[in-house]
């Protein structure tokens, strides 16, 4: 789960998640992490700063083919989705 | 089974059907409708039932462990905590236990007032940030064991670890260290009813020590009545040989 590091993850977020997640989902994200890593860089680039947030609670949403990802987020304006999330991301799963 | 076959297993509302469709679906990739079936039948023991699309990856666990979590919590009591979130189910059951048993030993509350849990129990981070704010030292964070050995003894840190080799931890070591730590609780156990016996033993002993120091002062008392009886026989005996004063 390396690649986790290449978008700020800390060694402490990495260890926690693969404590805490299902097996199952961690070994299909480490198989799709190029799709994972290009969905986290989508919200990243988006300026949503606690997309690390995002990824740690929504991870199997990550695994999401990347146009239908993009579809998610893309029919919000931009600077009202980052306040929204940022102030609460449970408001994710309501997009 | 497609996707959408498998998801309409956990019969989700409408409103969390169609979130989970847009969103949550890929989980059901990694896992059969058997398996899906399985761990929908141990929620069923306890009463639960997946009712939010955000919990749908909860499928994706093997079923020892979402019982592994609900045996632990039992232990520490504390059902509230998957009935508040499921995916909570998730996670390490040990781990919270862990950090419950912590809490309790050293006072910290870990409910908010409207007595749900607060974040920190769930986060390894968290703990250690609300550990570091208390006046607790991390040095002396041990879960208390002093009549364990020391392959039980616990502290609370973040291990080190080398991100090369990091993989998830998987069953064998949870359930053996499940085991290890329910045969430590048993001989804690044992030990604590032997304590219990030794006490009792030793207020038994000395309660026959009070008797028979009770006993020795009588004999004192009599061994000195003995003694006077002796001494008027000896003036008796003087006196009747003329030999008193």
């Amino acid at each position: 789960m390396k690649f986790l590091e290449k978008y700020d993850f800390s060694k402490e977020d990495i260890a926690e998640f693969l404590n805490n997640s299902p097996k199952k989902l961690i070994d299909g994200i480490k198989e799709h992490k190029k799709l994972v890593g290009e969905n986290i860089k989508y919200l990243k680039d988006l300026g949503i700063t606690n997309y690390q947030e995002v990824f740690l609670e929504y991870y199997d949403m990550f695994l999401l083919d990347h146009s239908n990802f993009v579809e998610i987020f893309a029919k919000y304006e931009p600077e009202d989705l980052i306040e929204k999330i940022k102030k609460n991301i449970k408001v994710v799963e309501y997009l | 089974m497609t996707l959408k076959e498998k998801l309409d297993l956990l019969s989700l509302p409408e409103e969390e059907q169609k979130k989970a469709e847009e969103k949550f679906l890929a989980s059901l990739e990694y896992v059969t409708d058997e398996e899906i079936i399985d761990i929908l039948d141990v929620l069923a023991e306890k009463g639960i039932k997946i009712t939010r699309a955000r919990e749908i990856k909860i499928v994706t666990n093997p079923v020892s462990k979402i019982k592994k979590n609900f045996d632990f919590i039992e232990e520490a009591h504390e059902p509230g905590i998957y009935s508040e979130d499921l995916n909570r189910l998730n996670s390490n059951g040990v781990d919270i236990f862990k950090r419950i048993r912590y809490c309790l030993q050293f006072n910290i509350p870990y409910k908010n007032e409207d007595g749900t849990y607060k974040d920190f129990i769930f986060k390894e981070s968290l703990f250690q940030s609300e550990i570091n704010n208390s006046d607790i030292k991390t040095e002396s964070a041990t879960i208390e064991t002093d009549t364990l050995d020391d392959s039980v003894s616990d502290d609370v840190t973040i291990p080190e670890i080398d991100m090369d080799e990091a993989e998830p931890i998987n069953d064998d070591v949870e359930h053996q260290d499940i085991q290890e730590y329910m045969q430590a609780k048993s001989d804690l156990d044992n030990i604590e009813a032997q304590t219990t016996t030794f006490a009792q033993i030793k207020q038994d002993l000395e309660a026959q020590l009070a008797e028979l120091d009770a006993l020795r002062s009588q004999t004192d008392y009599d061994n000195d009545n003995v003694y006077r009886f002796n001494d008027i026989e000896q003036e008796t005996y003087d006196v009747g040989r003329g030999r008193a004063a």
